[in-house]
């Protein structure tokens, strides 16, 4: 029933005032339990007693007291400790340092346990550092930065350090608390790990590590000098777990890649005693070292620059010897290329990790040196030539697309794309006419490739000769089925030894139809030819022009062979392959006598053959292996007075003989020994930079110089790379031909004229 | 009105205007010429110069008109600018409705005037295209190349250039002597288009003299190959003295 009287509760004053005396008394009862702290002895006290002095002590406004008392406590035992410390000998030196460290913690936390109240209350208000933390600053003043202690602690530290690196064992305990020690020391600014000992660390390895790498690497070979270093780097980075503070790390690492990777990159890619370039050449065995030394420079990236580029200046090296001593020989070449690819193949996708970059570079390299030569490209085709004539027999569909595959990543690297297509043409052509292609599935196969790369254009007319012969086969099929239809007519075989022929004689004939557009251009020379092969020829003409009225056919015959029945004697009967213009020769023979001779210029005048092609086949009929007629003059050539006659005495062992044409220097040169653009290459290239140019110029009615030839180029990059200056040649070909003119206010600019 | 270098001149086809044959040395006027003494006040008119097949005044009527006027046809190029302000359009030739501008055209000096030898002889040095602004003379340089091409033909055969190119183009480019010794490099039936020709002249004023050649940037020229070349040449040149 309180009414009107409050209950107050007024607080418990005791002592309201502690004088002096009192106070020093409860400071000493302090300073002695301090002192049995130090001895060890801490056990005999009471926590709780002595937490209440001081917090009395506080509270009565005796906190200067406690704490300058404490002060001096501390440091006074400090003091007496560093005595002992100094004096200890270098080798225990450490340890004792150690051990007074970890006292020194251990009382220091009992003794801010019992001044706690004063850390909170006093020493924020004063301005004044904790007592742990003036434990620190003593701590470290006392000892750790005394004259006589400081560097000798230091010099330990690192001289244990460099007997680890040099392979001995240490004390890691001790390390670890001397330098947990120094972490602990800093605070208020300063580092005292910082500057007592990580800076000369680091000055220390950056030495050692200088020294050691320059004398490992003159002495030993490179590879062994990646192991080591490997090592090393290892060893070092455990160091830090180890005993060193975690901050040191990066610093650490900085030195050790630069010290033993950066500073002696250069050396290591050129270095005769198996440097990179060494261990490129002979990568299959040196995959490893390969390996550790990419992984070794990842580590320092600037560097890895450089073993790229040196990636790139061995591969391009490699393939222009390679171009050097090979490209006569094109299928090797090509072989000996894709096994070079391999290589460098092996070493990007393991060494380099499959890294982007060493990827581009390779294929710089290879862009580089195979378009330096136009031969690569005539090589490239010479080699699809073999492969399709005899290299695809027996080979199973998925081991054709392999072979293909590989062709077609080297085709890639071409530039002049357009130069591959004119070999191209020409080999194919060669190959269909001779059906010398083992399948025509691969021709396919290998075209379907050529038009995903290039589009559908490049291989329209590759592909039309394929549908050629097609179309000639069938047109075949029908015209036997329609000479069935027809009264048989009497066939009459010719022969060499010159019988009578027959008026209604005929010959089985086998036509391949052309569409000319698609076929590289053949000379349209004719000549005359025997009266049995024109009627057959005849027969098939009027068939064909039947069925597809309004064509008109030429007969080629300059390409195309007969096989001829020859009878030399009544015993040695054989069966030649000659060419037609040989047909035309030998059945000059038929219509004379065994023995009668022929001259130069009656068998020019009858079979209108052009001179040299008529001499390089009739000098194949005369070649001492198929000496099928006998010629006047000795000696391999011919002389314009040269007469021939039929060799009666022609022997064989064969029934069947190919008659082998002779090779004329003067003729056509092999495609792939001339090394520059052929001619219709040039002619094509005109046409279609002068095209791209009118096209782009309707278009934007105006373009300054500049931004037409970059566009020029940027079209027709894909087929060929077009040189500024054959583009601007076309455009003043253009300007002079009014298609475009200048503008009279910006001579750089060109107007489209309608 | 194009001096031939050398004699040996090659006439194209058979309507062919007659040359002079070698340079005269430029002397407009003081040259004893008994022609010159004619009427003063002789009638400019059409029929006196032009050629009764042709229908045109020909290179021989203006040569005629040059007599009476007292100056050298082969070297005074305002005899070309007279033709130019008459606005010939054939090469060579003028036809009456061109030569009736002789009244009409503001440019000369018979406009508004009598019709006679005597007036156009007194305004005579109006006509020199020194006068011509770089703008202006464009289009004078241009006629000089059209005016003396043969016929129908796109160029100019190599020695018409060689004496027409420093005549024409006079003390506005510092090229000309460098060009000039550039082409005697090139074969006789070497022949310059109309775009070598005008490009001349813009490159004479973007480009400085040799051997600096300021504004000239060999990367990105859009000058014809002939001027490319004709720097390369000059620099060769420098290189070997």
């Amino acid at each position: 029933m309180a009414s009107g009287r409050k209950v107050v509760i007024k607080p418990f004053r005791a002592h309201c005032q502690m004088d002096k005396e009192q106070a020093q008394q409860m400071w000493r009862v302090l300073v002695s339990a301090v002192a049995e702290i130090y001895n060890k002895n801490a056990s005999v006290l009471s926590f709780e007693e002595l937490y209440r002095n001081a917090y009395n002590l506080v509270l009565h406004k005796h906190g200067d007291l406690l704490y300058t008392g404490i002060q001096e406590t501390v440091r006074t035992r400090l003091r007496s400790v560093m005595e002992d410390v100094i004096r200890s000998p270098d080798d225990q030196l450490l340890s004792q340092v150690c051990v007074q460290w970890k006292e020194h913690q251990v009382t220091m936390v009992m003794v801010r346990d019992i001044l706690m109240y004063m850390d909170r209350t006093y020493v924020p208000q004063s301005k004044k550092m904790t007592v742990y933390d003036l434990g620190l600053w003593a701590f470290r003043e006392t000892i750790v930065r005394h004259e006589l202690v400081r560097e000798r602690l230091r010099k330990l530290l690192l001289a244990n350090i460099r007997s680890e690196r040099l392979g001995q064992l240490i004390d890691h305990n001790s390390m670890r608390c001397a330098l947990n020690m120094l972490t602990e020391l800093g605070g208020d600014g300063s580092s005292i790990y910082e500057e007592d000992f990580e800076l000369f660390f680091l000055e220390d390895t950056c030495r050692f590590y200088r020294c050691e790498s320059r004398l490992f690497l003159s002495e030993h070979s490179c590879p062994d000098y990646l192991r080591k270093i490997e090592s090393r780097i290892t060893e070092e980075m455990k160091r830090v777990p180890n005993y060193l503070h975690a901050s040191t790390r990066p610093k650490l690492k900085h030195i050790v890649e630069h010290e033993l990777i950066s500073a002696h990159a250069s050396t290591l890619i050129g270095s005769k005693k198996i440097g990179f370039s060494t261990l490129l050449k002979e990568s299959e065995y040196k995959m490893d070292d390969l390996r550790r030394m990419y992984a070794l420079f990842l580590q320092a990236p600037a560097t890895l620059d450089m073993l790229r580029t040196a990636l790139y200046e061995h591969a391009r090296t490699a393939g222009r010897l390679l171009i050097i001593d090979q490209i006569k020989e094109p299928i090797g070449f090509v072989r000996s290329l894709l096994a070079l690819r391999t290589k460098y193949k092996k070493v990007v996708y393991i060494a380099f990790q499959r890294e982007t970059l060493a990827q581009k570079k390779l294929k710089e390299a290879f862009d580089s040196f195979l378009n330096a030569d136009i031969r690569c490209a005539s090589s490239l085709v010479a080699y699809i030539d073999e492969l399709m004539r005899t290299g695809f027999k027996g080979s199973t569909e998925s081991e054709v697309e392999h072979e293909l595959d590989k062709v077609i990543v080297i085709f890639r690297y071409l530039q002049d794309k357009d130069i591959f297509e004119v070999f191209y043409k020409q080999y194919l052509a060669k190959r269909l006419l001779n059906r010398r292609s083992t399948s025509s599935e691969a021709e396919r196969q290998m075209l379907a490739k050529l038009k995903s790369e290039c589009g559908y254009q490049y291989t329209t007319k590759l592909e039309g000769m394929l549908t050629d012969i097609r179309f000639s086969r069938n047109t075949m099929e029908k015209y036997a089925a329609h000479q069935d239809r027809l009264p048989p007519t009497s066939e009459v075989r010719s022969n060499a030894s010159g019988s009578e022929s027959d008026t209604k004689e005929s010959c089985d004939m086998e036509v391949t139809v052309l569409t000319s557009g698609y076929w590289p251009p053949q000379s349209i020379v004719s000549c005359a030819i025997p009266s049995h092969a024109a009627a057959a020829a005849g027969d098939f003409q009027s068939f064909y022009l039947e069925q597809h009225s309004g064509r008109k056919l030429t007969w080629l015959t300059g390409s195309g062979t007969a096989e001829l029945k020859a009878s030399f004697s009544a015993t040695a009967k054989h069966e030649l392959n000659v060419s037609t213009y040989q047909m035309c020769i030998l059945s000059q023979f038929n219509k004379l006598n065994c023995r009668a001779e022929l001259s130069l210029q009656e068998i020019i005048d009858v079979t209108k053959i052009p001179h040299i092609e008529l001499k390089r086949h009739l000098v194949s009929l005369c070649t001492p292996k198929h000496r099928i007629l006998q010629k006047k003059s000795k000696g391999k050539g011919l002389s314009n007075d040269d007469s021939f006659q039929v060799n009666e005495l022609f022997l064989s062992k064969l029934k069947r003989i190919r008659v082998p044409l002779v090779a004329m220097r003067e003729i056509t040169p092999h495609p792939h020994q001339t090394d520059h653009i052929p001619a219709a290459v040039q002619e094509d290239r005109r046409h279609l930079c002068e095209a791209t140019v009118v096209r782009i110029m309707k278009a934007r009615k105006q373009a300054k110089h500049n931004d037409l030839i970059a566009e020029v180029t940027r079209q027709l990059n894909q087929r060929f790379y077009p040189q500024p200056q054959s583009i601007k040649k076309c455009i003043e070909s253009l300007l002079e031909r009014e298609y475009l003119e200048r503008s009279s206010q910006d001579p750089r600019m060109y107007i489209y004229l309608a | 009105m194009a001096p031939k270098r050398k004699a040996a001149a090659k006439p194209a086809s058979a309507k062919k205007a007659k040359k002079p044959a070698p340079k005269k040395p430029a002397s407009p006027r003081g040259k004893a010429k008994p022609a010159a003494a004619a009427a003063p006040t002789q009638a400019l008119d059409f029929a006196t110069y032009a050629d009764p097949e042709e229908g045109f005044v020909t290179f021989e009527g203006l040569e005629v008109l040059a007599d009476r006027l007292g100056i050298d046809a082969s070297s005074d190029t305002k005899l070309l600018a007279l033709c130019w302000r008459l606005g010939a359009e054939k090469p060579g030739a003028l036809s009456e409705e061109e030569w009736d501008r002789f009244a009409s055209s503001p440019h000369l000096p018979t406009h508004g005037k009598p019709l006679t030898v005597q007036t156009l002889k007194a305004g005579w040095a109006s006509l020199d295209p020194n006068f011509l602004d770089n703008a202006e003379f464009r289009p004078f340089f241009k006629f000089c190349f059209e005016f003396n091409r043969e016929g129908t033909k796109r160029f100019l055969e190599r020695d018409t250039a060689l004496a027409l190119l420093p005549l024409c183009i006079e003390d506005r480019s510092k090229h000309t002597l460098n060009f000039l010794e550039f082409l005697e490099t090139k074969p006789e039936d070497f022949k310059i288009n109309r775009d070598q020709w005008c490009s001349f002249l813009d490159f004479s004023l973007a480009v400085g003299p040799a051997p600096e050649f300021d504004g000239w940037d060999s990367e990105e020229s859009s000058w014809p190959i002939l001027i490319d070349e004709y720097v390369e040449f000059v620099q060769e040149k420098l290189k070997e003295t």
